[in-house]
């Protein structure tokens, strides 16, 4: 969520200013709420029943399989499949999402997200100070009336003040002794005022680089960029450019997503290097081969409303994009992922089979004994590979299965699962999708393709490319970055040619450059000790007398 | 954006104007395959997750290289974004026809590898390109080995240099590919090696390493990187234009002409190519000019090696520069010599004599020395020259010579036997800076009244002369500051 620097959180437009003082009695009844496993009606318990059936296909027969057979990232991919049922669970407990859609609003730490849909819906509607790491993420969009409301811990729809709303601060803790904004899974926030009834906004939560929880706060924002139609993405018009980390999560985006550019706080550069900066800006997109309808300034000032209006209509168009919450798209890419993990290790293993096959003609009968377990090793893999792959597509078919039957519940529409083979989850690299339909043309297309030598069989082609990546091993070993300033044409003196100039010694200031010579301080020495006062009587013509008469001041006896 | 931002940004920006990369090998070829060839480029880093800042710098410079201007990157990203199987087809036919796919990978292997290792992704895509161009895996071993020296990354993998490299002159690279399949499994190679990195980053992306064969030779060699890893003999003669060969392990071209019958002499040229390590050994008859060369390196000292060595074959050495270290730069037996323009820095051996120049026994041929410049050569005997005979040094600069085998005289630059033409001086318009002159008159017979160095300069330099006749004159108008004449009477 966004954070701003401002020591003092702004509320929504029904509550001007967080309590300022822990009410025990109520930070205690918001924590029961938010703990609360009970659904409120049956309908709500059917929806909780189902999503458990979900989560128990995933934990317990999921698993099972894993154990059996699964690729190096299967940790990845099962991480994958419960932050989309978190997903799936906040729009079933909130169906009204499901008719619109959904805008991601990305951006890094304290880019002005809110303080941007604040501008555009003219109100304050979410808290600008919500700490960067917590899990909520908040939905805006349209209601009959205004108010808000969240999923708890156990996914139930709970019902916030705006008061309790505007305290899930990153203040909270300090200011009421609790972290209930972590326990929550979401944030619903309607609003009677918002003016696309077929959007809705989600407010991702903005990531910093270098702190603690980067990482997860750029996977829960890369997750839930990706599950919408379109995205803004905002950035401070003040650092005159994209930012590297803004450019990877902007690159991870599916490319047929729309994306928008804002530039906030447009009222802080003068125009003339708004426009620069905005040039620039689109100049570093497109040479970065990332595409964007438009780069936009905007300011959140009244004097500068008329730079929202381009931003207004591009919304406005986007009312039109497709609803699809791409549930389906998402879990069936992880269990794709899944499967094509399996597939490769199935692969690697025929490969082993056939090479063993051609080593056995070579080896002496008395070494058949030993050698043959290998191969059966290597079938024996092979084969465990496909039936765990038999048992993934049951168990993927009996997954959407119970999606569809939960979404049908709730209102959120999802394909039926014989639809699933249909759905296009992109993903595949463009030119390797182009390659592989190349290689897999018939012989006489084949024979007009620059390469003469088209191979002999599949297992062939397959061979001939992993010889081919294994020519490629020299540039796949880790060795330290040095970006090839040579060939970049970046070579810059070594930061050893100033190292005279940067030892610490006591400050000179170059008198001598300067034209204001002065004597060193020893110079002066000799009048600088500490001595008894003399007073150069002498030189004052003031010889002292005290010697002369301290015969007349010794006691003695009068003559 | 502050203002030490601002001009950072356009330093940056400026200094791709300021120092471009060398031209492509494809600059010269249509607009279109030119931009067949970027967009195949562009659609490579497109299959990443992102493009990064410094793939994107080089890919600018790159597209400045194949004289694309107006920066169309955005363009390109733009257009490869809705390829399909028949453009993709169309773009690598072109890059084909314009026998340009080592040249592509190449690129593409610099261009993906940049940042990070290759993700297995990127690895993927790279072999499925290879495997449609036809390129076999020692190929595209060999290209990743010239992409990790390109980058600096060391080379201590499966992959190899030219050692595995079969077969890759111009316009044999399908079949140089048969070849290599069937070659030996590389030997790992223990170190990158500073020079060819040296030398493919100085040509990247206009060159790529070629192995030479005897058949290039016969072709003629025009431009180029070329690799010489096995001594090559040739009875033909053959020219070089604008090539660069690095030679290894102590190769050698050994060229051997016999002039038959009837027929005119062979007439051999080498023109404006750098040779690093070379040993060029000509034998038989015939002519070679060398104008405008390069010959450099450090050379093995027990191969007592020469870089040009005549046994019979005139030589005419133009504006050329020798720095061969550990090794003679030029050795001339029983043929016509001809150096003009020529310099001569680090040449010599400590057991040859003649660091730079050693010239044989050529009997009533002409052997002359104009315009030319000896500096720190060292030898045995005569740190810049030793000669038989010699018929003029005119116009040229001896410094700081020294001769490991004469104690007497270490200093000793020249050490010959010369003979004056009629009333011109042997040695004339020649400065010595501690570097001392030997010689001996050897001329047929007595003209009476001969001199033998004239309007020279000797900065703490002898000059050593072994008289014959009584009436010549050893030095005139010369100038000793240091030295002196040291006047012998032969025997």
């Amino acid at each position: 969520m966004q954070a701003s620097p401002s020591p003092s959180p702004s509320s929504d437009s029904n509550s001007d200013s967080a309590p300022a003082e822990p009410d025990r009695a109520a930070r205690l009844h918001l924590l029961a709420r938010a703990t609360d496993p009970l659904p409120a009606s049956a309908l709500e318990q059917q929806r909780h029943d189902g999503i458990e059936r979900l989560r128990q296909l995933l934990e317990t027969e999921l698993l099972a399989l894993s154990r059996r057979a699964s690729p190096d990232d299967f940790a990845d991919i099962y991480l994958g499949f419960l932050a989309e049922i978190e997903r799936f669970a906040a729009f079933c407990a909130y169906p009204e999402l499901s008719g619109r859609a959904l805008v991601a609003v990305g951006g890094g730490f304290s880019a002005g997200k809110s303080s941007l849909l604040n501008a555009l819906i003219g109100a304050h509607v979410l808290p600008v100070q919500i700490d960067p790491t917590t899990t909520l993420p908040a939905y805006v969009l349209a209601a009959p009336t205004d108010g808000v409301c969240a999923l708890n811990l156990y996914a139930q729809r709970i019902e916030l003040s705006a008061a309790e709303f505007a305290s899930l601060t990153h203040e909270e803790r300090e200011r009421h002794g609790t972290q209930i904004g972590r326990l929550l899974q979401a944030a619903f926030v309607g609003r009677s005022a918002f003016p696309w009834p077929r959007l809705a906004f989600i407010d991702t939560p903005g990531f910093r680089a270098g702190t603690l929880g980067t990482q997860a706060d750029a996977a829960r924002a890369q997750m839930q960029l990706d599950a919408a139609q379109a995205v803004l993405w905002v950035l401070p018009i003040k650092q005159g450019t994209v930012p590297e980390t803004d450019l990877a999560l902007l690159a991870r985006l599916r490319p047929e997503q729309p994306k928008l550019i804002v530039l906030s706080g447009a009222d802080l550069v003068p125009e003339a290097d708004r426009e620069r900066i905005v040039a620039q800006v689109q100049q570093v997109l497109r040479t970065r081969n990332l595409a964007v309808q438009a780069v936009l300034p905007v300011s959140r000032q009244p004097k500068y409303r008329a730079l929202l209006e381009p931003l207004a209509a591009q919304l406005e168009s986007w009312q039109a994009l497709a609803h699809d919450a791409r549930f389906a798209h998402r879990f069936k890419a992880l269990f794709v992922r899944y499967a094509r993990g399996l597939q490769a290790e199935r692969q690697a293993a025929e490969l082993e089979h056939h090479h063993l096959n051609r080593l056995l003609t070579l080896v002496p009968e008395a070494a058949l004994p030993d050698a043959l377990p290998l191969r059966q090793a290597a079938d024996a893999r092979s084969q465990l590979r496909s039936a765990v792959l038999t048992e993934l597509d049951t168990l993927r078919n009996r997954f959407f299965a119970e999606l569809a039957q939960i979404g049908q519940a709730v209102g959120v529409a999802l394909p039926q699962p014989h639809e699933i083979e249909l759905i296009d989850i992109g993903g595949e690299p463009h030119l390797r999708a182009l390659f592989a339909a190349l290689a897999q043309q018939p012989a006489q297309q084949a024979a007009q393709q620059p390469a003469a030598a088209a191979p002999a069989s599949a297992a062939a082609h397959a061979s001939q490319l992993q010889a081919l990546h294994r020519a490629l091993l020299t540039l796949r070993q880790p060795a330290t970055p040095t970006h090839a300033p040579h060939l970049l044409r970046r070579q810059r003196p070594k930061p050893t040619a100033l190292a005279a100039l940067r030892q610490p010694t006591a400050p000179t200031h170059a008198p001598r450059l300067l034209r204001r010579p002065r004597p060193t301080p020893t110079a002066l020495a000799a009048l600088r000790q500490p001595s008894t006062p003399t007073h150069a009587p002498r030189l004052l013509r003031r010889p002292r007398l005290a010697p002369a008469l301290s015969v007349l001041q010794t006691q003695g006896a009068a003559p | 954006m502050n203002l030490a931002d601002t001009l950072r940004r356009a330093a940056d920006a400026e200094q791709l104007t300021l120092h471009p990369l060398p031209t492509h090998s494809l600059a010269q070829a249509s607009e279109h395959t030119r931009l067949q060839y970027a967009s195949v480029l562009a659609a490579l880093l497109s299959a990443q997750d992102a493009v990064s800042e410094p793939q994107s710098r080089l890919l600018a410079l790159l597209l400045q290289a194949l004289d694309l201007g107006g920066d169309p990157r955005a363009a390109l990203f733009e257009a490869v974004r809705g390829w399909d199987q028949a453009t993709l087809c169309a773009a690598l036919r072109s890059v084909c026809d314009a026998d340009a796919e080592r040249a592509l990978v190449l690129d593409a292997l610099v261009l993906l590898r940049l940042d990070a290792p290759l993700p297995e992704a990127s690895a993927q895509t790279l072999a499925d390109l290879a495997a449609f161009l036809g390129l076999g895996e020692p190929e595209l071993a060999e290209l990743a080995h010239y992409a990790a020296l390109l980058l600096g990354l060391p080379t201590d993998g499966a992959a190899q240099g030219p050692a595995e490299a079969k077969g890759t002159a111009k316009g044999s690279a399908k079949a140089g590919a048969k070849d290599a399949a069937q070659a030996t499994p590389p030997q790992p190679a223990p170190q990158p090696d500073p020079l060819l990195a040296e030398l493919l980053t100085e040509n990247w992306p206009n060159l790529i390493p070629e192995r030479l064969t005897v058949d290039d030779l016969l072709d003629g060699i025009e431009g180029g990187l070329w690799f010489v890893d096995e001594t090559l003999e040739i009875h033909q003669p053959w020219t070089a234009q604008g090539a660069t060969f690095l030679f290894r392990s102590g190769s050698t071209i050994h060229t051997t002409l016999a002039q038959k019958a009837g027929a005119p002499a062979a007439a051999l040229a080498i023109t404006g190519c750098r040779f690093v390590g070379a040993r060029l050994r000509y034998t038989g008859s015939g002519s070679l000019k060398v104008q405008d060369c390069d010959f450099s390196g450090q050379y093995d000292p027990a191969l007592q090696a020469s870089a040009i060595d005549s046994t019979g074959v005139v030589l005419d050495l133009q504006n050329s520069r020798f720095t061969v270290h550990q090794a003679r730069a030029v050795a001339c037996n029983g043929a016509a010599l001809q150096v003009q323009g020529c310099n001569f820095t680090d040449c010599g051996h400590p057991e040859l004599d003649g660091g730079a120049l050693w010239l044989g026994v050529a009997e009533n041929l002409s052997q002359q020395i104009t315009n030319s410049r000896f500096e720190r050569c060292s030898a045995h005997t005569g740190g810049a020259l030793w000669a038989h005979y010699l018929n003029q040094i005119e116009s040229c600069e001896f410094i700081d010579c020294t001769s490991a085998g004469r104690k007497d005289e270490p200093n000793l630059a020249v050490h010959c036997a010369i003979r004056t033409k009629g009333n011109n001086p042997a040695v004339s318009g020649c400065v010595f800076r501690n570097s001392s002159l030997n010689l001996a008159d050897a001329s047929y017979r007595h003209a009476g009244g001969s001199t033998f160095v004239s309007n020279s300069q000797f900065h703490i330099s002898q000059l050593y002369f072994y008289r014959k006749h009584n009436d010549n004159t050893i030095a005139s108008n010369c100038t000793f500051n240091g030295g002196q004449t040291i006047d012998h009477k032969l025997q």
